[in-house]
């Protein structure tokens, strides 16, 4: 399902002093299977976004066109939200806040249920999305108050897989987590990616961006500011978007300036530089 | 959830903006006073009322409220208004008077009184909402907790800091209002994108929708509280230590004319309702309905 | 002068999870110490149990010389400040100044002083513009900087950080790293315990605690930590850029030194072609 984006704003608290335009005529595709970044310093109008991409905001102008699904600024037209939302969801920021009921596997399976699959099937899925996130089955029947933080992470985006959606959106989804939790996210984000879901994640950290990102979006002050690939970003001039160049990119652009012969737009991680080193001996 | 900006504070500057929030509480309470004295006649009550209203809609013009959001919440009353029209026709009138039938329900006879009682009532009340809106839009939360415990100084002499936390306690439950409106904003969005239906849906999909929001939103709140505490103890807070005050409250001369301009209308009202004053006996009932109201 | 001295502190939720195992340790004054860790080791508890908002199962704390105990947590509350990891639950006034004399007012301190040091020390967080404004209005960045100025308006000797970047954007992190180190050359008697996961930030400090399960297993410069690669990996810790180079470059069979900079190992790798 590919997300195509026509002239899209936003305004939040219309006509009161407090109006804020988070989104200014954005107009953007997002490229079906692949894994795009979306990156904007605070207020740059990322949340605001990834929620119109699943009609939890309704545009004040443009529309979003998510495969056959369009949604408009009226409200009305916009009818089969909720069969959208089974194809496009979210994690949200710090998602171990949505959790809510006795065991894990009952929370992980109250998504499907909400999508009309009966009892059993639901937590047919709700294991399998929790084998996914590699949460074992000593987990299933325990409290998901009781887990630990990287742990209630792991369940919250299960509860999201469960739904089994096309396009997965995380908003920052290793914030807060120490390296070895967020690179266990980090993996399964990109598993799901190999097993042919679409991934839209938003983050501030140009490493992941670097390391994951099929296609980036840039957002300023409510503005697209760059869509393309990442080493053309790192490349450009980044001054104004608090953009921090991974050291990776840098140490390539060093090797290059030095002579060597490297393609960086394919340098995704150091055993990547290596292996082209090597080719290239 | 844009309904919940009822009420909220509007950062002008207007004169009513400048006025000390423990005269504004006081003139509010003035006001309130005044709206459900009811002078003896009929006709000199709606003058009255209609005077007060223009007052009212003076005071939003001056101080800025929009009357967008007043019609807004008014337009969630229209369930209150034919409560009251129901109740007013259907329970048997103690002044039945057979001049004032309006018309009949099958043999039922409503009375034009039904209309005059529920109207004027929904009349006050809506003069209630413009006086709450008009305080809460010109007062910032936090000053009105600081009138709030000024009023309740007097307590002082338990020895036991009651006006103090009380006031802390309401300050703090307003600073973490916006907070947890937020919070609550973002737990429904996420378990609507996990399929839930805040809108629709039978009784039972609705109950499941709201435990979802309810207990992740009980879980953060906990959360957020003991750190608050941690935080507000480990800056030393101890409302039983003497502590200085940061914010003080001052009266100006502003508050003067405007508290003496409210003081003179509510002794003007007290007194014509002592001396159960009719100055004014043209009966508009009479004249629009061909009937004499008897109270 | 020893700042804060811990001797043999335990410490647990219950009797079959202990948190902190027999820990000691020393902070001189002036001292800017990080403890690192995973999730769970056990940081955050020791920064609780330091100003008294936790109660040690036993041991021994004692904070500028004096040992904490019911009678002298309101003393040793006046000399550590603390700023917590999460911007919003401890922003306590409606506005920023109501914020910065909530610390004041606990301390008794006359509204005439208040006024001017509430000035200064928005001013030296860099908010002197956002006195009258209420939380909602700002930036994580900006409520944190808040928080630094609540913390030091009292004028503490000690200066603990829990995790107070962990929920910033890069630029506000930014923003609080560079408060940091200006506030520490604008003081250098200043303690700072820093408590962080973030490697590169730990880097800044003079001395690396290291926690792992609530017991310390190292204390070390910070390059000291960086050069042992097995360590960073054994705890968990995220790797800086140049320990992975390092190490890539050392299995590939490079000759690199530790020292070596990102310049040098360029350069290695482009003449040993």
């Amino acid at each position: 399902m590919p997300i195509k984006i026509n002239h899209l704003s936003y305004t939040y608290m219309k006509k009161t002093p407090n109006e804020v335009k988070a989104l200014d005529d954005v107009s953007l595709e997002i490229p079906d299977k692949k894994i795009t970044a979306i990156i904007g310093h605070t207020g740059s109008g990322k949340s605001t976004l990834i929620q119109t991409l699943n009609g939890l905001l309704t545009p004040t102008e443009g529309t979003v066109e998510v495969g056959d699904f369009v949604i408009t600024n009226n409200p009305k037209k916009n009818k089969k939200i909720k069969e959208l939302r089974k194809h496009i969801s979210i994690v949200f920021q710090f998602p171990e806040y949505q959790l809510f009921d006795e065991t894990v596997e009952k929370d992980v399976a109250f998504g499907p249920k909400n999508y009309g699959f009966k009892e059993e099937e639901a937590l047919k899925k709700a294991h399998e999305a929790l084998a996914k996130v590699g949460i074992d089955e000593s987990f299933y029947k325990r409290s998901p108050f009781e887990l630990s933080g990287g742990e209630k992470r792991r369940v919250a985006i299960a509860g999201i897989i469960a739904i089994d959606p096309d396009i997965l959106i995380l908003d920052e989804p290793t914030a807060g987590l120490d390296p070895h939790g967020s690179n266990i996210i980090l993996n399964l984000i990109s598993e799901l990616n190999k097993s042919g879901k679409t991934i839209i994640i938003v983050t501030h950290d140009m490493n992941i961006v670097m390391n994951y990102s099929d296609h980036v979006i840039v957002l300023s002050d409510g503005k697209l500011a760059f869509e393309g690939v990442s080493s053309d970003l790192f490349n450009g001039d980044v001054s104004n978007y608090s953009i921090e160049i991974p050291k990776l990119f840098q140490f390539c652009k060093l090797l290059e300036e030095k002579g060597a012969k490297i393609e960086i737009s394919k340098i995704r991680t150091i055993d990547d530089l290596f292996n082209q080193l090597k080719e290239r001996k | 959830m844009n309904n919940l900006t009822f009420g909220r504070y509007a950062p002008f500057n207007t004169f009513v903006h400048k006025l000390d929030p423990r005269n504004k509480l006081l003139m509010m309470i003035l006001l309130l006073v005044s709206i459900f004295l009811k002078v003896d006649s009929w006709s000199s009550t709606l003058i009255l009322t209609a005077f007060l209203f223009l007052l009212l809609i003076a005071a939003m013009i001056m101080s800025r409220v929009s009357f967008l959001q007043l019609f807004k919440s008014l337009s969630m009353m229209w369930f209150l208004v034919i409560f009251l029209l129901l109740i007013y026709i259907f329970i048997p009138n103690p002044n039945y008077n057979p001049e004032h039938i309006a018309f009949y329900i099958g043999s039922y006879a409503v009375n034009y009184d039904a209309f005059y009682q529920s109207g004027y009532i929904i009349f006050r009340l809506i003069m209630m909402i413009m006086i709450t809106m008009i305080l809460t839009a010109t007062t910032k939360p936090m000053d009105l907790t600081y009138a709030i415990e000024w009023y309740l100084s007097p307590l002082k002499i338990f020895k036991y800091p009651v006006a103090h936390i009380l006031a802390m306690t309401l300050s703090i439950a307003l600073r973490f209002i916006p907070t947890l409106l937020d919070e609550t904003q973002r737990i429904m969005k996420a378990q609507s994108s996990r399929g839930v239906d805040f809108n629709k849906g039978g009784i039972f999909k609705r109950i499941g929708g709201l435990v979802a929001l309810i207990i992740p939103l009980f879980v953060s709140a906990i959360g957020r509280s003991e750190e608050l505490s941690n935080a507000m103890e480990a800056r030393g807070y101890n409302p039983y230590a003497k502590r200085s005050r940061y914010r003080i409250l001052k009266f100006s001369w502003r508050d003067l004319i405007a508290f003496i301009s409210i003081l003179a209308i509510f002794g003007g009202i007290l007194t014509l309702k002592i001396y159960d004053a009719n100055f004014i006996k043209i009966d508009f009932i009479y004249w629009i309905f061909g009937a004499k109201p008897l109270f | 002068m020893k700042n804060v001295v811990i001797k043999n502190l335990n410490y647990s939720y219950n009797e079959n999870t202990p948190v902190l195992k027999n820990i000691n340790l020393e902070i001189n004054q002036g001292e800017y110490v990080s403890i690192v860790g995973q999730n769970g080791c056990g940081k955050s508890t020791l920064c609780k149990l330091i100003i008294g908002l936790l109660e040690k199962d036993s041991g021994e704390i004692i904070v500028n010389g004096l040992s904490l105990n019911k009678d002298s947590i309101q003393e040793i509350r006046k000399k550590v400040a603390i700023v917590f990891q999460n911007p919003d639950n401890q922003f306590i006034g409606a506005t920023v100044e109501d914020d910065i004399a909530f610390s004041l007012e606990n301390n008794n301190i006359p509204r005439e002083k208040m006024i001017t040091l509430v000035k200064e020390y928005a001013t030296k967080v860099g908010m002197e513009d956002f006195l009258t404004k209420e939380p909602s209005y700002l930036s994580g960045g900006q409520k944190q900087r808040v928080a630094i100025a609540d913390a030091l308006v009292r004028n503490p000797e000690i200066l603990i950080l829990d995790e107070a970047t962990s929920m910033l954007d890069p630029a506000g992190k930014q923003e609080i790293l560079s408060l940091v180190n200006k506030m520490k050359l604008e003081n250098p008697n200043l303690t700072i315990i820093s408590i962080t996961h973030d490697i590169e930030e730990a880097y800044l400090g003079d001395r690396i605690v290291l926690l792992n399960e609530g017991e310390i297993v190292l204390t070390c410069r910070p390059d000291e930590l960086f050069k042992n690669s097995e360590l960073i990996n054994q705890y968990n810790l995220s790797v800086p850029f140049i320990v992975q180079l390092q190490k890539k470059c050392q299995e590939l069979g490079y000759q690199i030194n530790d020292e070596d900079t990102l310049e040098k190992i360029g350069e290695m790798i482009c003449q040993s072609k």
